[in-house]
Parts: structure tokens; C-alpha cells; sequence
């Protein structure tokens, strides 16, 4: 008798949410709507589950009902859809592109992945389908034009794979500049890796959005929904706590003040080094790190850094 | 021996190299490996995630400049549709101080200073300040060389407000009536009569003394009172309270050009009805009886003439007849009589009050109070300016009005027009 109680709650909740969702006006019947649910529950605890009636509680459903409409080529549907949702699509690829032209492209292409102009085994291939309900319309529509401006803005810069770069930033040289075996910039470096890795996450993205990607306090503000002075209080304690770890790291690994501060100022020539070095080496084909690390440094680059040249560095013998 | 501490001044310079380095490293990895769709971005943007998933969402960003990338773009995208709606930065940023609000401030602090004045203002006085603003209050006896228009009780205006936080019980009768007045009116002995001023404002209606309807009273002095044009009653009888040595003047002349407004005796008031001008003119004096009651009679009416005897009787007397006991064993001695044609509204001692629709033959109790709630002070007087509107007034000063022939009655406090004490509307 249990479980037909629970059948016929299910059956009365399934009721209340087809009305709530006014699946009818799209002339999507009852069955349709359970198996749209279904499909994205079957998501949802492929990704980790929990409470049913919760999830459906926060799911968009008036939203997830006109997409999936939208993607069976209702055309009440694509009325409703195209009225609501066509002035933001075109502002939101305006915002991104910054050019109306460019705007225009992303948007159009944008239309056509929504109407599903592709077919498969003879069904249409709507974007639409693909939207779950866990967050609004627009805010997905807007991720969707976001990830299509990152992948064109990435093929236009031809963006350099970052962990090529980072291998090269220290010179295996730099190593042997003290005799008991430590290694100061290896050391400097596994300080700081150390002290990163004790961060929260969300500290840590912060660092990223700032470090990595430079975005503005406000637009990290925006990620975090805090505003930009909260962004730059936490950021200022995110630095001071990594200089503490990396002080701890660099006391416990045994270097001491004067040591560090030559890693510390060693390291930051090499930056300044490499990044001078890679400028200039722009127009002539790329070496490999190991060719690069073989290649003596210029004496006058070692000055401009405002750093002696070492007998074991660059000085061509 | 204890170390040197490393340089601030060059850990901060190359703090932020060291730390952008070593993201780059932690983050890098293969493009789209595991990265989150659009669904689950969109609802990390919107907050929709719980507590896992968000956590999920953002080691992936950690990791994931592209995915970051499209993080920062989407909410760059949402920027121009939030704008005008509150998103949730605006509840974590500080409210904008109003520039108003200090006056708002002190505004409100004005206001709360007033309303104490008001309220010390408006509280009852003294019992000692009473007797004594009451006094002040005049009442002349009319002119007989001229017209008399109205019996009004003069009170200077600016004895009114006194008079209303005196919450004086009556507006006075004049001194040679008082011999067998209770002692509640014997502080307002000395108030006369006067006749109104043509050119001046009509002063106010003290006690249940009657104006003429073409001389409405002009008081504005007090708000809320009522300019009612006192349209009396023609065909009310008269009646008197039992007073000795009251005369009205005799003899004279004149007219009168209103008819004879309904008069009403109340305990310690003025009653003075207008003279008949017949009766005027005719010189026929007004004089007290041998018992020491005035006869009055209403203008040119043989109807009925009421009055209260010295023993608190009820008694009648059609035309120039004799007086005759109206029986109202219920209620004891009365003390306040006011007719209205055929209306008859009666006080006891006991401060009850009585009503009757058919010129006495029979009484019945009135119902004063709220709803079910009798009132529990005893009144001590009452007047009907006609049929429907009429007020009492109780021990304590209060006063209460009704404008259905006394079915309902409610409390006032604003000044009346009858009694120039403060009543409410």
C-alpha cells in the first residue's frame, strides 16, 4: 500500500508541476513533460543526486518547458521564445563582441543551433535540448554566447599553451650557485606551490582571476557576487597569508634570510630575463627548452637587469 | 643565534611573480577535459548550485582559464540586463546616506515635542482653577431697551480655552438664581447675561442658553464647533429650572425676529427662554412665583410649559394653567429637563436619563454608552437642539452627542457650542 500512496503522490506532485509549468500551452502533454523531467533528473544524479522533490523545486520548469517546445519546433513556442528572449541574445553578443558585425555573426549562429537547422537520423538537433533547467533561460543562453566569444577570441590570438612557458622560467644553472645541494629557486618555488595549495578554492580563483587572466576587481566582484572593495580586502589577505606560508616554507627548508632574499631576487632577474628574452626571440622559430637552457645569456641583459653576470651564467667563455 | 627575517621589501616585489608562475602551472590542463556545460556554469553564475556542487565548479575554474574566461564573459553579457534590477551586490554595498534624513531627524523629534506640549496642554486642571475660571465667565442680563435677540452667556474668548480645560460644568446663572441652585453651579453665580454685540462675534453659547437663528453664532474662537444655526425649536415649550428671584425684565419692545428658540433647563444653567414679545409688550412681568420659580412661556404657543420644581418634580402647565405633576417615579428627583416638541429628555439625580416621544405620558431609560458598554458616570445634564440632535454632559465633564433622537450616543471632545467646553467629534 506504500508504494501506491507514493504512486499517487507522485502522480498529484507530477500534476502540479505540468500546470505549474503551463506545459499545456504548448500543447506538450502530461507524458512528454514526465519524460522531459526524467531526462533531466537522469543528469542530475549522473552528476551526484540528492533530494528529488528539492531539485525540482529549484528547476526553471516554465523555462525548461518552452526550450524543450522551442526544440520540437512549436511555433507558439518560438513566438513566446523569440519575444522574450531576442532582444537579450542580441544585447548580450553586443556586450561580448563589441562590434555590431561581430555581434550580429554570434547571434545569428546562435538562432540557427537553437531552431536546430541540423538533422540526425532524421530528428532535428536543437541546442535547446540541451538546457536542464538548473538555471534560467537567459543565463544559459548567455553562457552559451560567452563559450562561443572564448573559443573565437582563443583561434583569433592563437594563445600560447601557459605550461610551455613556465617550464623555461627556471634555469637549471641557477642551481648549482650553492654548493650544500639545495637548490634556493627550486626551494622558492615549492614554498610558494606549497603556500598556494593551503588556499581555499575560492581563494585561490580569486588569485587566478587576477594573476592569470588580470580581470578587473569588479569583474571578479561579478564572479563572486560581492562587491569590488570585498574583492580587494580579500585579495590583500590572500597575499599577506601566502607571504606568511611562503616565510614558514622557506624557514622550515632550511634557507635563511639572506639566502631567500638571493632566490627571491635571482628569481625576479630570471623573470625579468625571460620575458625580455622571449620578446626579443618573437620573429625566430621557438627552441626548446633544453636548447634554450644550453644558450649563454648576453652579459648586457644581465646588466639591464641590474644583476651582475655570474662566471657560471651566460658568460661565453 | 637568531636569524635576519627575509626582506619585505623584495618578498612583495616578487611575491606576485612567484605567485602568478606557480598558478600557471597548478592550472594547466588539456582543453575541455571535464569541463562543465553551460547549465552548470549558468546556475554557478546565478547561485543555484549547492554547497558541492559549487565547490566542484570551482576547483574546475581553478584549473580551467578557458572555462574562467567564459565565466567572466557571461557575467560581462549579463551586466546590461542587471543593471536595472537589484542583483546581490547592491545588498552588500553601503546604503547611500539620504540627505534628507537629518531633517527627517529632526522633524520627528518636532513633532514628538509638540505632541507633549499638546497633550500637557490639554490635561485637566486643577480642581481649585475651576471654580475660579468659571467666575471669570460673565453673563449679563439682557438690554430691555432693546430687542432681546438671544440670551448668551458672554465668555471672553480668551477665557474660552481656560474654560474648557476647566472643563467648567456650567456656564452660570445669574447671581439672584442661585439661592436654591445646587452647589455646583454656586461658584458660577455671578455670571449675567449679556446680549450679543451686533458688530462683535457672537460670543459663545454658554450653558444651554438659546440663540436667535438669524444671529448664528459666528465662534470661531474654538475649533470644531458647531455654527449651527440654532434653529430652534418654535413650538418647544419652555421650561425652567427652579431658580428664585429670577425676573426677567418687563415691559419693552421690540421683536423678536426669530421664533422662540426651545430652551432647556439645565442644572445650574442659564435658563432663560426668550420672552414672548406679546408677553413683552404686553408688560406682563416674568416674576417669580411665590415659590420661587419663574414662570416662562413659550412664544405665542399654548402648548405645554415644562418645568423642574424645587423638589425635582416634573411638572406641566398648558398655557396659562396650573402647574401639574407629570409622574416619573422612576427617576427620582430630576435635575435637567430639555423638550423638543412632543420629545421630552429628562436627568435624575441618580444621573440617569429619560426619554419621552409623546409629551410625557410615558418614559423610558436612555441608553448611553459604546456599543454594550454603559457609560458609568452619571449625567448631570442635557440639551436637544430639536428632535435628533441633542448632548449631555456627565459628572466628570465629559460630553456626549447624538444625532439620532438619542439612539446612539458617542463622546466628543471638541468645544461645544452649548457649553463652550471642549468636546470631541
Amino acid at each position: 500500500m506504500l508504494w501506491k500512496r507514493n504512486k499517487l503522490r507522485k502522480r498529484a506532485d507530477l500534476a502540479a508541476l505540468y500546470a505549474a509549468a503551463g506545459a499545456a500551452r504548448y500543447g506538450l502533454s502530461p507524458a512528454q513533460f514526465e519524460r522531459i523531467l526524467q531526462q533531466v533528473q537522469m543528469l542530475r544524479h549522473s552528476h551526484g543526486g540528492g533530494d528529488d522533490a528539492a531539485f525540482f523545486e529549484k528547476l526553471h520548469l516554465k523555462e525548461l518547458v518552452l526550450a524543450r517546445a522551442c526544440a520540437q519546433g512549436n511555433e507558439i513556442a518560438w513566438n513566446d521564445f523569440m519575444a522574450s528572449y531576442r532582444p537579450m541574445i542580441v544585447n548580450a553578443a553586443r556586450q561580448l563582441c563589441r562590434n555590431p558585425a561581430g555581434a550580429d555573426e554570434v547571434a545569428g549562429s546562435l538562432y540557427g543551433e537553437l531552431y536546430g537547422l541540423k538533422e540526425r537520423e532524421g530528428k532535428r538537433v536543437s541546442l535547446l535540448d540541451s538546457y536542464q533547467g538548473s538555471g534560467s533561460l537567459a543565463g544559459w543562453l548567455r553562457m552559451i554566447l560567452a563559450q562561443r566569444e572564448v573559443d573565437r577570441w582563443r583561434q583569433r590570438r592563437r594563445v600560447v599553451a601557459w605550461e610551455d612557458e613556465s617550464v623555461d622560467l627556471v634555469d637549471p644553472a641557477a642551481t648549482e650557485a650553492f654548493a650544500d645541494g639545495l637548490e634556493p629557486v627550486s626551494v622558492l618555488q615549492e614554498s610558494v606551490a606549497a603556500a598556494l595549495q593551503d588556499l581555499p578554492e575560492e581563494g585561490r580563483l580569486l588569485l587566478s582571476l587576477y594573476y592569470l587572466d588580470e580581470r578587473s576587481l569588479a569583474e571578479i566582484g561579478k564572479v563572486f557576487h560581492v562587491h569590488e572593495s570585498t574583492v580587494s580586502r580579500r585579495l590583500n589577505r590572500l597575499l599577506q597569508e601566502t607571504r606568511e606560508r611562503v616565510l614558514a616554507e622557506l624557514c622550515q627548508r632550511g634557507l635563511d634570510a639572506s639566502a631567500a632574499e638571493e632566490a627571491l631576487l635571482t628569481d625576479v632577474r630570471r623573470l625579468t630575463l625571460d620575458v625580455t628574452t622571449f620578446l626579443a626571440s618573437t620573429s625566430r622559430p621557438q627552441k626548446s627548452a633544453r636548447e634554450r637552457a644550453k644558450t649563454p645569456l648576453p652579459a648586457r641583459l644581465w646588466r639591464a637587469a641590474g644583476a651582475s653576470p655570474r662566471p657560471t651564467l651566460g658568460d661565453p667563455t | 643565534m637568531s636569524q635576519r627575517p627575509i626582506s619585505e621589501e623584495i618578498l612583495s616585489e616578487a611575491l606576485p611573480h612567484l605567485i602568478r608562475r606557480e598558478l600557471r602551472r597548478q592550472t594547466a590542463r588539456p582543453e575541455g577535459s571535464g569541463c562543465p556545460d553551460a547549465n552548470a556554469l549558468a546556475a554557478f553564475i546565478e547561485q543555484h548550485l549547492d554547497r558541492t556542487e559549487k565547490q566542484a565548479i570551482v576547483e574546475h575554474l581553478n584549473a580551467c582559464q578557458p572555462c574562467r574566461m567564459s565565466v567572466v564573459f557571461a557575467m560581462r553579457a549579463g551586466q546590461a540586463a542587471e543593471a536595472s534590477s537589484s542583483s546581490r551586490t547592491a545588498l552588500l554595498t553601503a546604503p547611500a546616506r539620504s540627505p534628507f534624513l537629518p531633517w527627517g531627524v529632526a522633524g520627528g523629534i518636532a513633532a514628538g515635542l509638540l505632541a507633549a506640549f499638546v497633550l500637557f496642554w490639554q490635561r485637566p486642571p486643577a480642581p481649585r482653577k475651576t471654580a475660579a475660571l468659571v467666575q471669570q465667565a460673565s453673563l449679563q442680563m439682557p438690554d430691555p431697551a432693546t430687542p432681546v435677540q438671544t440670551y448668551q452667556a458672554a465668555i471672553s474668548p480668551a477665557l474660552l480655552p481656560q474654560a474648557h480645560r476647566a472643563h467648567a460644568r456650567v456656564p452660570a446663572q445669574p447671581a439672584a438664581m442661585s439661592a436654591s441652585a445646587p452647589a455646583l453651579t454656586s461658584a458660577s453665580s455671578a455670571l449675567p447675561f449679556t446680549a450679543p454685540k451686533s458688530s462683535s462675534r457672537a460670543p459663545i453659547r454658554q450653558g444651554f442658553a438659546t440663540l436667535t437663528p438669524s444671529h448664528a453664532p459666528q465662534s470661531s474662537v474654538l475649533p470644531g464647533m458647531e455654527v449651527a444655526s440654532t434653529s430652534l425649536n418654535s413650538d418647544g415649550p419652555a421650561s425652567a429650572p427652579p431658580q428664585a428671584g429670577n425676573s426677567l425684565p418687563a415691559g419693552g419692545s421690540g421683536s423678536f425676529a426669530a421664533p422662540i428658540p426651545m430652551a432647556s433647563s439645565f442644572l445650574g444653567s442659564p435658563v432663560m427662554a426668550q420672552p414672548h414679545a406679546s408677553l413683552v409688550s404686553s408688560g406682563t412681568p416674568m416674576s417669580s412665583d411665590r415659590l420661587g420659580f419663574s414662570r416662562f412661556l413659550a412664544q405665542g404657543s399654548a402648548g405645554p410649559v415644562w418645568r423642574i420644581s424645587s423638589g425635582g418634580v416634573l411638572e406641566h402647565a398648558a398655557g396659562r394653567g396650573a402647574w401639574v405633576r407629570v409622574p416619573l417615579q422612576a427617576a427620582g428627583r430630576l435635575v435637567s429637563l430639555t423638550v423638543s416638541g412632543a420629545h421630552l429628555w429628562a436627568v435624575s439625580q441618580a444621573g440617569t436619563l429619560y426619554h419621552s416621544a409623546d409629551a410625557g405620558q410615558s418614559w423610558h431609560p436612555v441608553h448611553v454608552g459604546l456599543d454594550r458598554h454603559a457609560m458609568q458616570d452619571a449625567i448631570v445634564g442635557v440639551h436637544f437642539a430639536d428632535q435628533q440632535q441633542g448632548e449631555l454632559i456627565t459628572r466628570s465633564g465629559a460630553h456626549w452627542f447624538t444625532v439620532d433622537g438619542g439612539h446612539f450616543w458617542r463622546p466628543v471632545i471638541a468645544p461645544s457650542l452649548t457649553t463652550g467646553m471642549a468636546v470631541r467629534h
